[in-house]
């Protein structure tokens, strides 16, 4: 008798992404507090890990992964003065390249992405992101302010909004990340970018930056308003989040010429409207959404899922 | 020996690199030790007998957000990669490329 095999074919990396934070210094933190903006915690800790879980359910509904992120997070004294702070800081633990199943070879991937195309834990038991945020704030010691651990909503006046600051960060551990040199423009390792690198493309040179000498790539780092985007998930769904912030159909980068070279190329430029939270500077208002980000992350080599609507209004 | 002094000074200040930009610098707050170890951008690069890279950023390669009161009093908020941009927003320089949220 024939039989008949029916081979069902699916991606590797098919569920919402899931989070675990090692919650170290500060997210144990003891002192009471008054529940607001729908975090229901009543110690500092505790709004803080809410707080946490909340950004990492709004990347999760988007971004796509069968191993769970792992993020080092922590709150620590940084700088801290009346009229000016630290708020924080994310970044990915490592890159690598190599690896098997590795889409484009030559290219340094971040941990969590690569965990995702290959959809088993490409190192166990290490960390894929480290965040730090700054416990000062909670002194009072900016504008005599403390963070709003707020989870929906703009901060009240004086309050610091920590939630868009969060969610922004952790975009960056997740590999919204250029590798190159800020000091000549160089790729690591004898010129291997980042997978981020290779979708930074020079509209005057004409250029991709994986085709530029260092010298040109360095110069290219305040080009603006010239540096855009060349991935095409972004391209083709920039017009349902921004009427303005393009070049040639494609979403500028930010790269302002009154910058230190590559200080902040990481990021959609603050010409886009309305804003994206990619942008360098949120102020301090809630930013609730990771509009054009997923897009991003689809052009990297993540899946993603379609948007999807918060119960609570989140978008 | 006057003209052999004056000459030795002149010859000092480029060695030195004593310049108004260097200077001005200088001025700019300090950042902490642990951001500027999350803006510090070395790494350390292993090979495996695969041929894989690995890439350790040593808990650096973080983007790091800064906040500060604007000239209109507002909350003004600006991630970089940069330990001297970020020292130039905790100062209150201008940054002129930076839109208020929500601007045009």
């Amino acid at each position: 008798m024939k039989k008949l095999v029916i081979i069902l074919l699916f991606p590797i990396y098919c569920q919402a992404a899931t989070f675990q934070f090692n919650f170290g210094a500060g997210f144990n933190d003891a002192t009471v507090v008054t529940p607001e903006g729908g975090n229901s915690g009543t110690t500092l800790g505790a709004q803080r890990q809410i707080l946490f879980q909340a950004v990492a359910n709004v990347w999760g509904a988007r971004i796509q992964s069968n191993v769970t992120i792992v993020v080092d997070a922590s709150f620590t004294a940084l700088t801290c003065n009346p009229n000016s702070a630290v708020l924080g800081s994310a970044g990915p633990t490592s890159f690598h390249s190599g690896f098997p199943s590795q889409p484009i070879a030559n290219t340094f991937y971040p941990r969590s992405l690569i965990d995702a195309i290959r959809g088993v834990n490409n190192n166990p038991g290490v960390s894929d992101i480290t965040a730090q945020f700054n416990s000062a704030i909670d002194t009072g010691c900016f504008n005599g302010g403390t963070y709003y651990y707020g989870i929906n909503g703009d901060a009240p006046p004086g309050r610091v909004q920590l939630f868009s600051t969060v969610l922004h960060e952790i975009g960056h551990g997740l590999g919204f990340i250029s590798l190159a040199s800020l000091n000549d423009g160089s790729f690591p390792n004898g010129g291997i970018p980042a997978i981020y690198d290779r979708f930074v493309f020079d509209t005057e040179d004409n250029l991709p930056w994986t085709a530029m000498t260092n010298p040109q790539r360095f110069a290219s780092m305040i080009n603006d308003p010239n540096l855009i985007w060349n991935g095409n998930n972004v391209t083709n769904n920039a017009s349902s989040f921004i009427t303005q912030g393009f070049n040639s159909g494609k979403v500028r980068l930010f790269a302002p010429a009154s910058l230190q070279p590559g200080s902040s190329v990481s990021h959609f430029s603050s010409a886009a409207f309305p804003d994206l939270l990619m942008e360098p500077s949120l102020g301090n208002i809630a930013f609730n959404q990771v509009d054009l980000s997923p897009f991003l992350f689809q052009d990297l080599g993540y899946l993603i899922s379609s948007d999807v609507i918060f119960a609570n209004g989140f978008e | 020996m006057k003209y052999l002094t004056k000459i030795l000074i002149i010859s000092f200040l480029p060695i030195t690199g004593i310049t108004a930009g260097n200077s001005d610098v200088k001025r700019l707050p300090q950042l902490d030790e642990n951001t500027q170890k999350s803006l510090t951008r070395d790494a350390i690069i292993t090979i495996e007998p695969t041929g894989q890279i690995n890439f350790d950023t040593q808990g650096g390669f973080r983007s790091t957000t800064l906040t500060r009161i604007g000239e209109n009093g507002k909350i003004e908020t600006y991630c970089t990669s940069s330990p001297e941009d970020a020292r130039k927003f905790l100062a209150g320089i201008a940054i002129s490329t930076l839109k208020q949220q929500g601007e045009e």
